[in-house]
């Protein structure tokens, strides 16, 4: 015994019990085994100190095992080094004892926090006296749960106010109010009292299945035990077969494998039958609308359910959901997801959810023109045709359902039938709305004399609909003046003065009014009635402001020439001179006004040459080109002006203000002079508060034709700045909607260029800014991809007549041999050859042509799709490309040598090689 | 808010209102969420907020919200979340015994 206390003073504990327990199996008595017991403590701390509580724990339990009759012993040195212990009746044993301390006390208290699994066995345990708190607490509490769990619960029932905070049955405390909210359906106060049940307790096990029985998670509940996970199913009333069926279900579905789809199907309607028939109907529906979506052949999926699913309205809104959804820039598509919702109202009015001709109607006939509207009208008149010429989409849906549903899916009208024009009238019938007559009248609004005529009637319903509003007034004015029925142009004007003369349309409208007659008398060479044009124009008080008396002036001039007399012209060239500070914004007007008279007085506006000075002609141009676009001139570049402009563009422009810069860009944009454009748009982009959507805009209409990527980007862009603006006017033109109806309803379930995020515009907007060449490109791919659009024409649109053949029957075979293969994509390019290109292509074209698919063209990629890549990612190519397709078009029209030169000037590649575009 | 938030953005669960909800209440709960997350405490729950209130704000648009809430692409398993089946008491046995036998 004194080698023992030897080895414990030198700290050799392991060797110390060793020798401990080799004496006590010699002598057997009380005194080994104490020391026995005391050596093994030691052991233990150690243990603990080295932070192998593990192994601490698995001694003690052992030697509790082995000596029952010094568990006291045992748990002293339990509590103070804080190893946790099951026994309750020791710790109770031990907290009553007046030689426990308070800080063994304190870890009694904590045990039972952390270890209590049944409030009962402390309200009966006998070490406890009765008067004990924690034995009333426990009594209180087991009651408490026994009745929470056993049916309703009030308030009173799980208030437990003898329950402190910092009692150690508090976690059970709020374990029963949790569970008394659980069953009263109070969720969020449930989930709020289990987030307060700390998680080191017995009770936070309960907890767990209590809070997956109410989100029904299911990784969560992956993650319990199973009893705890048949506890949390029990009282959940989880439908665990049919959830698990429905989870299986949803994995196929994303797998996209039709001969696993079916059978999942299969498998989820027997679970749905089986545990849960109310249910049948709606997943039936589910299933149908899921398995169109994936192109799954449709009596396929009828059989796999048992039967064909309710076509109601639920039916038919869903439908028509997923169909727009897939349906991206697909106009077929759109104009069938019109027939839906019209099946759609049709069945919601048999069941009594809509009114007849309710506000429900109305909001479905808005949408169908929204579909309608951003598809481009000829496109949308061939689909029409195409759709009416066939069968009718979706009689066939009808076929084995129950009389009224059929009876009402017939008064449906079909897609071909539900155009715009119809759309417009019934709703403006159904609920008279300024902005949709607005749109009404710019649909019609057209050159030819029926699309007059129809506009006409539109504009005069839309005043008798809402008699204050000037808007349709000047537009029977514009109609008016069109024909040439100034009168009647001019009764319309002064309506609309008698309603609101300070309206800005208003005011203007007089001044426009005239200006346009006078252009047509001066077209139409009829200088005695110009002359009268110009002296009610000068009888205007608008027209005395800015610089429009000079474009009076320029109209006295085209008077005075028309009527021979030079003096007179000389004297009002002098005058627009004086004006607008140059001869050359003189020229520039006049050149413009020469232009709109069709060239009649070309000879004569140049008679003079004005001196287009180095950095003076760009201000001149402004200044004459914002004059123009004021008073609705219709505005012309001449060549020789672009050479002086373009010259003065790419130094620095003194103080050229940003309307004058985009007012050139405009005129630029209008007159066919790309490069000018460009320049303008590149200067104006610098300059601060920038109208960054419109210039955006108009760089991408000086784009050529291959660069439709970025500009389809650029367009993206402007619409995201001009949203921001609210800059009304390039929002139309950028989403090609000009002053038709523009949609409201359409972005919400595709993803096309209209709804690109802020972040992505501004880094478009820095990367346009540093291109401030015509044709000049990043060294770089673009950071910017749209990659992730969904195209209108992948597997996973599966339109029956226009989506690909998956999940045909005859491929069943195929598939369950080859289902692990399914959907690879083909990793071969499409080579040139395999192209329809046309016959006598030049040798180098086609050589460009070969190298674009080799490196752009892997996975399968369509032509299209290989062009966008190339022109996003490789500008040299493109550039290459471009270059040689115009050489060979100049070729064919005997266009002089050096045409791709002229075109692209010095940043043209030469002899194949590229100079960095 | 990009495309993507867009589409799944449900506005009347943002402001936390039922579908059948008009002008007044959608501009009630507006101003009560705005309070809950002024923009120097959460931008982006505000952003949030505020679009959700953009949406809403016009009664057609709305109406069409409304009638066309949902996502059909969205789990089969959501289901079940309409069916809200019958939750059961089974007194405090089963709950002692899940505690004892997970020891």
């Amino acid at each position: 015994m004194a080698a023992v206390e030897a080895f414990l003073q030198q700290g050799q504990s392991k060797t110390a019990l060793w020798r401990a327990k080799q004496a006590h199996k010699r002598w057997g008595t009380p005194e080994s085994e104490r020391l026995l017991l005391r050596v093994y403590a030691v052991r233990i701390e150690e243990l603990t100190g080295r932070g192998l509580s593990n192994e601490a724990e698995a001694l003690m339990k052992n030697l509790r095992e082995r000596f029952p009759q010094a568990s006291q012993t045992l748990l002293s040195t339990e509590l103070k080094l804080g190893i946790p212990c099951d026994n309750l009746g020791s710790l109770l044993k031990r907290l009553v004892d007046p030689t426990c301390a308070a800080d063994e006390v304190q870890t009694i208290e904590d045990t039972i926090r952390r270890n209590l699994k049944d409030p009962a066995d402390l309200a009966n345990a006998a070490e406890l006296p009765a008067e004990h708190p924690w034995k009333r607490e426990a009594a209180a509490l087991a009651r408490a749960f026994e009745k929470v769990t056993s049916g309703p619960a009030s308030d009173e029932d799980v208030a437990l106010p003898e329950i402190s905070r910092r009692s150690p049955l508090a976690p059970w405390k709020v374990l029963v109010r949790a569970i008394a909210h659980f069953y009263r359906r109070e969720d969020e106060a449930c989930l709020a009292c289990l987030d307060r049940v700390p998680e080191q307790t017995a009770v936070a096990r309960l907890a767990s299945a209590l809070r997956i029985a109410l989100t029904c998670d299911p990784k969560g509940r992956e993650n319990l035990s199973p009893t705890l996970r048949g506890l949390a199913d029990r009282i959940g009333g989880h439908l665990g077969g049919f959830s698990e069926a429905l989870r299986n279900l949803d994995a196929r579905f994303a797998e996209r494998r039709a001969g696993r789809i079916v059978r999942a199907i299969e498998e989820a309607v027997r679970a749905c039958q089986r545990e849960c028939p109310e249910l049948l109907v709606r997943l039936r529906q589910h299933i149908s609308v899921r398995g169109f979506m994936a192109g799954i052949d449709r009596e396929r999926i009828r059989r796999a359910m048992g039967g064909s699913s309710k076509k109601d309205a639920f039916f038919w809104r869903l439908l028509a959901q997923a169909t727009e959804l897939n349906s991206g820039t697909h106009a077929e598509a759109k104009v069938v997801v019109c027939e839906l919702l019209e099946h759609f109202r049709v069945q919601a009015i048999r069941e009594g959810t809509f009114a007849e001709n309710g506000p429900e109607t109305v909001a479905l006939y808005s949408m169908m023109l929204d579909l309608q509207e951003s598809i481009p009208p000829d496109l949308l008149a061939r689909v029409h045709r195409s759709l009416a010429a066939g069968p009718s989409l979706f009689e066939v849906y009808y076929g084995d359902q129950p009389e009224e549903i059929r009876a009402a899916g017939r008064r449906a009208e079909r897609a071909d039938a539900l155009k715009p024009e119809k759309l417009y009238e019934r709703i403006c019938t159904l609920a008279p709305d300024a902005e949709i007559y607005r749109c009404w009248f710019h649909r019609f609004r057209g050159k030819k004399e029926k699309e007059w005529q129809q506009a006409e009637d539109v504009a005069l319903r839309w005043h008798r609909a809402f008699p204050r509003d000037v808007r349709p007034l000047l537009s029977l004015m514009e109609l008016a003046e069109e024909r040439g029925a100034l009168k009647r142009a001019l009764g319309w004007v002064e309506q609309a003065e008698r309603l609101d003369g300070l309206h800005a349309g208003v005011r203007d409208a007089r001044m426009r009014l005239w200006t346009a007659t006078a252009l047509r008398h001066l077209k139409q060479h009829k200088p005695h009635l110009l002359e009268k044009d110009i002296e009610a124009l000068d009888a205007l008080p608008s027209m005395r402001g800015g610089d429009r008396p000079a474009f009076l002036s320029a109209l006295r001039w085209a008077c005075a020439i028309g009527t021979g007399d030079r003096e007179r012209a000389e004297l009002h060239r002098t005058r627009i001179d004086e004006r607008l500070g140059s001869s050359a914004a003189t020229w520039l007007l006049l050149e413009t006004l020469s232009d709109v008279c069709g060239g009649m007085y070309a000879d004569l506006s140049t008679d003079f040459s004005p001196a287009l000075d180095v950095g003076g002609v760009a201000q001149a141009a402004g200044r004459a080109l914002l004059l123009a676009a004021d008073v609705g001139l219709p505005v012309h570049i001449p060549q020789t002006y672009e050479n002086a402009l373009v010259r003065d563009l790419s130094g620095k422009p003194a103080a050229l203000d940003t309307a004058a810069l985009c007012a050139i860009a405009e005129a630029a944009v209008a007159s066919n002079r790309l490069r000018l454009g460009y320049l303008a748009t590149a200067h104006g982009l610098q300059r601060p508060n920038a109208p960054c959507g419109r210039l955006l805009l108009l760089r991408a209409r000086c784009l050529p034709p291959l660069m439709f990527q970025r500009a389809t980007d650029l367009k993206a862009a402007a619409i995201a700045f001009a949203r921001e603006a609210r800059d009304e006017k390039t929002l139309d033109e950028a989403l090609g909607s000009d002053g038709r109806r523009r949609s409201r309803y359409a972005d919400l379930y595709t993803v096309t260029p209209t709804n690109l995020d802020r972040e992505t515009a501004i880094e478009i907007l820095g990367i346009e800014k540093a291109r401030k060449d015509f044709l000049d490109s990043p060294n770089q791919a673009e950071p910017w991809t749209h990659r992730n659009r969904p195209d209108a024409f992948s597997p996973e649109f599966g339109f029956p007549g226009f989506g690909d053949d998956f999940g045909d029957d005859a491929d069943e075979e195929w598939e369950e041999d080859f289902e692990e293969d399914a959907f690879e994509e083909d990793d071969q390019a499409p080579g040139p050859w395999d192209l329809p290109l046309p016959k006598g292509i030049p040798a180098t074209l086609l050589e460009l042509l070969k190298e674009a698919f080799r490196k752009h063209g892997k996975g399968g990629r369509s032509p299209e799709e290989v062009l966008r890549k190339m022109d996003r990612e490789d500008p040299d190519l493109t550039m290459k490309i471009l270059s040689a397709f115009l050489d060979s078009e100049a070729a064919k029209y005997d266009l002089p040598p050096g045409f791709a030169d002229r075109l692209f000037g010095a940043n043209r590649p030469k002899d194949g090689r590229s100079r960095r575009p | 808010m990009n495309a993507g938030e867009h589409r799944t953005m449900d506005p009347f669960a943002v402001l936390g209102i039922g579908k059948d909800a008009d002008g007044a209440t959608v501009r009630a709960a507006y101003l009560k969420k705005v309070k809950e997350c002024p923009p120097d405490r959460d931008a982006e729950a505000f952003e949030r907020i505020r679009d959700a209130y953009a949406l809403l704000r016009d009664p057609k648009v709305r109406l069409q919200r409304s009638l066309f809430s949902g996502d059909p692409k969205e789990p089969l398993t959501t289901l079940l979340k309409e069916l809200q089946p019958p939750r059961a008491f089974l007194g405090p046995r089963p709950w002692l015994d899940a505690l004892q036998e997970g020891s």
